[in-house]
């Protein structure tokens, strides 16, 4: 018998209220109780019952989608299942393996050829002792060669000989060691970078995906990236985003909200810089920016590469809808103005004035995410700004100073 | 597939169906989305007042299906409700981001305010989603008023109950109560339905 407050929990599981702990906590009773698992499902035919003889328009277009995209999943999974982003990461960790795998190789051809060269070595050295043990061969030319002065020296020679073989050896091997630690400390500096990029991909995707989900049907969209006064001008001013929300938006990377499906910028060939995985127009950007030179170790790396959230610059993109005249706007770090507030003006053209679009919201540390509209037909931003207006002033130029300028 | 006792001939053909899914049959997919995908489609426009991101979820919706068709677990609602469940916690989910995110206020008239209206200009569109809405809001008119309101900001609007509390300033436990009350009232209105 149930009481009236799991009774209640089920109207809430019914409904889609339940959450964490609580979720977890009532699917476990429902495992355990028929009976429950009876009210649940007579809650759910009830709220059901009505909405489900709801007959709108028939949607065959609909079903032909569905099949594209299972094609798709199952020519992108393969016949094993196995999904684009285990097998991307299985790539990068086959990758390590083989890159140890190698060096393991490596250091045992070079110990097989030392131990061959050192028990050829060793043989001759045992000869050379024998001779000088035995009884010199009158008989034979090589007992005049042979004499015992000589095949000390030659002897000494020889250990010499190995000696030098041995410190060889150990500064190879110190050598190896040392070019293993430079590997893993490199891996692990790109699998920050990656982790970072990662995060970045994954909190912008939650903030850009629902309102651009569907993509499929924008006619067309715009993208321009914002930085601020003091970065305008600079070949390394932008993040990216522009790339970003653009590889969001035409859907060339498959982004799903979940650390486990990511797909980003992942560098994955080498640990190096230099190496950053090909076709990544962000990751081209990044690595430009950091210059060819630079390799992972690169203490310049982190500061250079690392996502805006990690970031203390201001920065932010907007992505404009032709088809639907909205547009989206992101902005990361944006200075506290002191006496007034930040205002978003845009232009069509480099010739016309810009427009008064509104106030933007105060926000936690700057960072935050807006829609807006623009009182014009068949408007397509070409500039955005955000400047710091005065309060209470009617603005319809920008008057204040410029916090972030795009393009 | 052991079926409840209280499933109708639909619910036992479209378990079928899930059934054959599950060990890959397409033409089982194609049963069922055309069994469902109107009233499914009707609800998740009414959830999102988005035509666009509706038909998204609906196809979402599918595929996860087809991908959790194994899952399937008769004893906890037909599978019509199993279908309305996956959608319509993932149409909550997006209705939930969209309503953290704040649109930038105009300062005067010469600035235009975003409103939902204007966000999909067209017309037809608008009325078809007012239908839709309409329609499930009708299913909803033989609760009281209060079981009423809270019901429909659960379920239309993807309010929690902590939220709903919160918003109408009414104690967590009468929430719940009338929560329970409204989908019992429901139950029975569907059972006095079918006599």
């Amino acid at each position: 018998m149930t009481d009236r407050n799991t009774e209640e929990t089920a109207a809430l599981y019914v409904l889609g209220l339940l959450r964490d702990e609580e979720l977890r906590a009532f699917e476990a009773d429902l495992a355990r109780s028929p009976e429950l698992r009876t009210r649940v499902r007579e809650l759910s035919t009830g709220l059901d019952a009505g909405y489900r003889r709801f007959q709108g328009p028939e949607r065959p277009d609909l079903l032909n989608r569905i099949h594209s995209s299972l094609e798709a999943e199952t020519a992108v999974t393969g016949p094993a299942g196995q999904a684009p982003s285990s097998r991307r990461s299985s790539r990068f960790w086959s990758l390590t393996w083989g890159i140890a795998a190698g060096i393991l190789l490596v250091l045992n051809l070079f110990l097989v050829a030392k131990m061959s060269r050192q028990g050829a070595g060793r043989g001759t050295a045992e000869s050379i002792a024998s001779v000088e043990l035995s009884p010199p061969d009158p008989t034979g030319p090589e007992a005049a060669v042979n004499a015992p002065g000589q095949n000390i020296e030659t002897l000494h020679a020889r250990i010499k000989g190995l000696e030098s073989d041995v410190l060889k050896r150990d500064s190879w091997l110190e050598k190896i060691w040392n070019d293993k630690q430079q590997l893993i400390r490199e891996n692990e500096e790109v699998k920050s970078y990656n982790h970072d990029w990662q995060e970045e991909y994954v909190r912008l995707a939650s903030r850009v995906l629902p309102f651009f989900d569907s993509n499929g049907r924008m006619s067309r969209f715009t993208v321009i990236e914002l930085v601020d006064s003091e970065s305008l001008g600079r070949a390394d001013a932008g993040f990216g985003f522009a790339d970003l929300a653009g590889r969001f938006l035409t859907g060339e990377s498959a982004i799903a909200q979940g650390e486990g499906d990511f797909i980003g910028p992942t560098l994955e060939e080498e640990p190096a810089l230099a190496s950053v995985a090909a076709g990544s127009s962000l990751a081209a950007v990044a690595r430009d920016r950091m210059g060819q030179s630079r390799q992972a170790g690169d203490p310049a790396l982190a500061e250079a590469a690392a996502p805006p959230s990690h970031s203390d610059r201001a920065a932010g993109f907007t992505v404009w809808r032709d088809d639907d005249q909205k547009g989206f706007l992101d902005l990361y770090n944006l200075p506290a103005v002191e006496t007034g507030h930040p205002f978003l003006w845009v232009r069509g053209s480099d010739l016309d004035p810009y427009l008064p679009v509104g106030r933007i919201p105060s926000m936690e540390d700057g960072n935050g995410s807006f829609f807006y509209s623009v009182d014009e037909p068949d408007f397509t931003p070409t500039g955005i700004l955000i400047t710091a207006e005065p309060e209470g002033a009617q603005v319809t130029q920008p008057t204040g100073s410029v916090l972030l300028q795009g393009p | 597939m052991i079926l409840p006792p209280d499933y109708t001939a639909e619910d036992r053909k479209a378990a079928g169906w899930i059934d054959q899914m599950a060990g890959g049959g397409m033409e089982a997919l194609d049963s069922l989305y055309g069994l469902y995908h109107r009233p499914l489609l009707g609800l998740f426009g009414a959830i999102l007042k988005d035509d666009f991101a509706a038909e998204e979820v609906l196809q979402d919706t599918f595929l996860r299906a087809w991908n959790q068709a194994g899952r399937f677990d008769p004893e906890l609602g037909t599978p019509f409700a199993w279908l309305a469940t996956i959608g319509k916690r993932m149409a909550i989910d997006r209705l939930r981001r969209q309503r953290a995110r704040p649109a930038i206020q105009p300062e005067s008239m010469e600035h235009p305010e975003i409103s939902e209206d204007n966000y999909s200009g067209d017309a037809r569109e608008r009325a078809h989603r007012q239908l839709e809405a309409q329609w499930i809001r009708d299913c909803f008119s033989e609760l009281t008023e209060s079981q009423q309101e809270v019901v429909e900001l659960a379920f239309l609007q993807g309010y929690t109950h902590h939220e709903i509390a919160e918003k109408l300033g009414k104690p967590l436990g009468t929430v719940k109560s009338d929560l329970y009350r409204g989908l019992m009232h429901l139950r029975k209105a569907f059972l006095d339905g079918n006599d």
